[in-house]
C-alpha cells in the first residue's frame, strides 16, 4: 500500500484512487482523514491486509449512492463475471469460519480449470475451449480493476471491496458456501 | 480556449471559497446580460458626468430610473396620443414608490423636460414623454448591457456606412477615427488597471462588457481598410487606431485570463457564460477539454455485486450432460461372451431333445412310448412329455408327436391318468447327430 500525505483533501483523494492505503502511524493524520472522510459522506473502515493494516473507504449511512429508480445507474456484473467471481471467492476463502478478506492467494491456472470445468461441454476442444477461456480471463481484468479482486496479475486475491461487505452479506454466503464451486487442487511440479 | 477550472472541492462540493462571498455577489439571480443596479447607476452618472452642474446632478438611487422606465411604459403602452394625466402616471408607478417619492421625481422630470405638459382643456394639464429622453432611457439600457464598448461598434459601423455612401467626408472620418481610437485606449487602460487591482466583484461586472473582441477587431480592420482605400492620407490615423484597438484586444485577454485565475481558484463554473462553456465544448480540442479534469479525482471504477447474484449465478450453471454417445471401446471386455454362451445352450438343449427322441425311437421310425412314460413314474413322466412336445414343435427336429383321445386311468399306478402317446420320425434321420459337448453347462427344463 502507498505512504500516506499529510493533507486531508488530498489524503482522501490518494485512498479514493487507490481503494486503500497503509494505515497511517500518527494518530492525528488518521484523525484527519477520518474528518476528511466524514465530510465526504464517507467513513473509514480498518482492515489487515498482507501489508498490514490498511484503511479502506466505506459510505456513512444514508451517504451511500443511490440505487434502483433513482436515476442512477449502476454497473451490474455479467453472468461470466458473477461466475468467475465466485470460483474466485471460493478459491480465496479456504475456510469460511474466517472473514472472506484478505483470504488466501490461489492460481490464476485454479481458477479457469475449475471454470472450465463448469461451463464447457464434454469433448469441447479447439477455438471453442480457447473462446471460453478468453471469457474468463476477460471476467478476470474486470473484476481486478473494479477491486473485487486484488490488482496484482500474479495471483488470484479477493480485492478491498470484499472488505467493505456488510456482516449479512458476508453470513449469506458463509450459509451457501458448499454451493460455491471448488478449484481443482493446485498441480505441483 | 485552455479552461483549467477546478469546478469541485476533494470531497466533491461546490466551493465558495469558504466566506460564501460568491453566493452573495447574485449573478445567477440577475438576469443574463444585465449588471446590478447600484453598478449601472454609477455608470449613468460617469455617462452624465460631462454635462453635470455638479456632483450631485444624477441620484444615485436606482428607483428614479425605475419610475422613468415605468413611465415610459405607461406612455407606449397605454393610448397615450393626447397625453396622459399625472394621476394616470402616478397610477402607472404606484407599484415602485410612495407618493411622496413619485411626487418628488414627477417635478424633477417636469422641470428637465422629460415630461412635457400639454393643455387640452383650461382645467385639466396632460403631459407627453420627450422623444430625447427615450434615447437616453435606450442609451443605458445599453449602458447596462454592453458598457461604453457598444458604442465603439456603433461609431465603427456609422463610419463605414457612411464612407461606403458617400456622405462623410474626409474630415467626419478623420474624427471618428480619433475618436475611436481614443475609446480604445480609454478601454484598454482601464481594464489593464482593472486586472491589475480590481477585486472579483468588479472583475464580473466588466466582464460582460468585452465579450465581443473578435467582432470589434475585424470591424475595426474593415473600416480602416476602407478608409486607406477612399481616403489614403488618413492612413495612418487609421494604423493607429488599428495599433489601439490590438492594445485593447491584448487587454482583455489579459483581463480574461485573470478571470479565469480566480475562477480556478475559486472553483467556480458561473463565471463564465452559458454560451462560453457551450463554444468551449464545441470547438475545443479533445485535450483540452480533457485539461478542465486534469486534478479533479474520481472513484475508480466499481460493480455492483450482490451474494443474491453470486449464488444465482453458480445455480445456473451445471455441469452439462454429453450430446454424443461415448464411442465404441476397441477391445472386447473380459470374460465369456454371453451371446455366444445363450446360444450354445441353446444348441445344447436342441440336441437333449434330439438325443431323447432318438433315444424313445430306438432307430425305428415309429414307436409308442405309452408303456415307456408308465415306467418312468411321476414326475419324470411330464419331463420326458414335455421334451417329446418341445422336439416335435422344433422345426430342425424331425419328429412328430400324435397324442391320443383316450386316457388310462390307473389309480395305484404312480401315473393315474395317462394319454397313449407315439412319437414319429418324420424324415431320414440326420446322417450324424451334433456331437456332444463334454464340458456343456447343465440346462434347466
Amino acid at each position: 500500500m502507498v505512504e500516506m500525505p499529510r493533507d486531508g483533501a488530498v489524503m482522501l483523494a490518494r485512498l479514493r484512487a487507490t481503494r486503500g492505503l497503509s494505515r497511517p502511524h500518527d494518530p492525528a493524520k488518521l484523525r484527519t482523514l477520518r474528518a476528511a472522510a466524514g465530510r465526504a459522506g464517507r467513513v473509514l473502515i480498518q482492515t489487515r491486509t498482507g501489508d498490514g493494516p490498511g484503511v479502506l473507504l466505506g459510505w456513512l449511512e444514508g451517504s451511500e449512492p443511490p440505487g434502483g429508480d433513482a436515476g442512477v445507474g449502476r454497473r451490474q456484473a455479467a453472468p461470466t463475471v458473477l461466475l468467475t467471481f465466485a470460483v474466485c471467492l471460493r478459491a480465496c476463502w479456504p475456510d469460511p469460519t474466517h472473514e472472506p478478506y484478505p483470504g488466501a492467494a490461489a492460481s490464476e491456472r485454479q481458477v479457469l480449470a475449475a471454470l472450465a470445468a463448469l461451463t464447457s461441454d464434454v469433448g469441447q476442444v479447439g477455438e471453442a475451449s480457447r473462446g471460453a477461456e478468453r471469457h474468463h480471463k476477460g471476467a478476470l481484468r474486470l473484476l481486478r480493476a473494479t477491486g473485487l479482486l486484488d490488482p496484482d496479475p500474479e495471483c488470484v486475491r479477493l480485492g478491498p471491496v470484499v472488505a467493505l461487505w456488510p456482516p449479512a452479506d458476508v453470513a449469506c454466503l458463509r450459509t451457501f458456501y458448499q454451493q460455491l464451486p471448488a478449484p481443482p487442487p493446485e498441480e505441483t511440479g | 480556449m485552455n479552461v483549467s477550472v477546478f469546478p469541485y472541492d476533494l470531497d466533491g462540493v461546490a466551493s465558495d471559497g469558504g466566506d460564501g462571498r460568491l453566493a452573495q455577489q447574485g449573478r445567477l439571480d440577475e438576469q443574463p446580460g444585465s449588471e446590478p443596479r447600484d453598478d449601472l447607476m454609477r455608470r449613468v452618472a460617469a455617462f452624465v458626468a460631462p454635462v453635470a452642474a455638479d456632483a450631485g446632478a444624477v441620484s444615485d438611487d436606482p428607483l428614479s430610473l425605475d419610475v422613468a422606465d415605468a413611465m415610459y411604459g405607461a406612455f407606449g403602452d397605454l393610448d397615450a396620443e393626447g397625453g396622459l394625466t399625472r394621476a394616470e402616471l402616478a397610477a402607472a408607478c404606484a407599484d415602485l414608490c410612495d407618493e411622496a417619492a413619485f411626487n418628488n421625481r414627477f417635478h424633477a422630470f417636469e422641470q428637465l423636460g422629460m415630461l412635457q405638459p400639454v393643455r387640452g382643456k383650461a382645467h385639466q394639464v396632460r403631459y407627453v414623454f420627450n422623444p430625447t429622453s427615450v434615447a437616453a432611457l435606450l442609451v443605458f439600457e445599453r449602458l447596462a448591457e454592453a458598457g461604453g464598448v457598444s458604442e465603439i461598434m456603433t461609431l465603427l459601423d456609422r463610419t463605414r456606412d457612411g464612407i461606403r455612401s458617400g456622405v462623410v467626408g474626409r474630415r467626419q472620418v478623420d474624427a471618428n477615427l480619433a475618436s475611436i481610437r481614443r475609446a480604445f485606449a480609454v478601454h484598454a487602460d482601464h481594464l489593464l488597471r482593472v486586472v491589475r487591482q480590481a477585486p472579483l466583484t468588479e472583475l464580473l461586472v466588466e466582464h460582460r462588457h468585452h465579450r465581443d473582441t473578435e467582432h470589434l477587431l475585424t470591424d475595426a480592420r474593415d473600416v480602416v481598410g476602407l478608409v486607406a482605400t477612399r481616403f489614403p492620407e488618413l492612413a495612418g490615423v487609421g494604423q493607429r487606431l488599428v495599433a489601439e484597438a490590438l492594445r485593447y484586444s491584448s487587454a482583455v485577454a489579459a483581463f480574461i485570463d485573470r478571470l479565469l485565475d480566480e475562477a480556478s481558484a475559486r472553483r467556480d463554473f458561473s463565471m463564465l457564460d452559458a454560451e462560453q462553456y457551450l463554444t468551449a465544448a464545441l470547438r475545443s480540442s479533445r485535450d483540452d477539454l480533457a485539461a478542465v479534469f486534469a486534478r479533479t479525482v474520481f472513484d475508480p471504477s466499481s460493480l455492483w455485486v450482490s451474494p443474491d447474484e453470486v449464488l444465482h449465478a453458480v445455480e445456473g450453471v451445471r455441469p452439462r450432460v454429453s450430446r454424443f454417445r461415448p464411442a465404441r471401446p476397441d477391445e472386447h471386455p473380459s470374460g465369456p461372451d454371453p451371446i455366444d454362451a445363450a446360444r450354445r445352450r441353446s444348441e445344447a438343449a436342441r440336441r437333449r431333445r434330439l438325443r431323447a427322441a432318438e433315444d424313445l425311437l430306438q432307430g425305428a421310425d415309429e414307436v409308442d412310448v405309452t408303456s415307456r412314460l408308465r415306467a418312468t413314474g411321476w414326475p419324470g413322466v411330464a419331463t420326458l412329455v414335455a421334451s417329446m412336445l418341445t422336439a416335435a414343435a422344433d422345426g430342425a427336429l424331425p419328429y412328430d408327436v400324435d397324442l391320443s383321445d383316450a386316457v388310462l386311468i390307473d389309480p395305484d399306478a404312480p401315473v393315474t391318468h395317462l394319454t397313449p402317446v407315439r412319437v414319429r420320425r418324420k424324415a431320414a434321420p440326420p446322417a450324424r447327430a451334433p456331437a456332444l459337448d463334454r464340458d456343456e453347462e447343465p440346462v434347466d427344463g
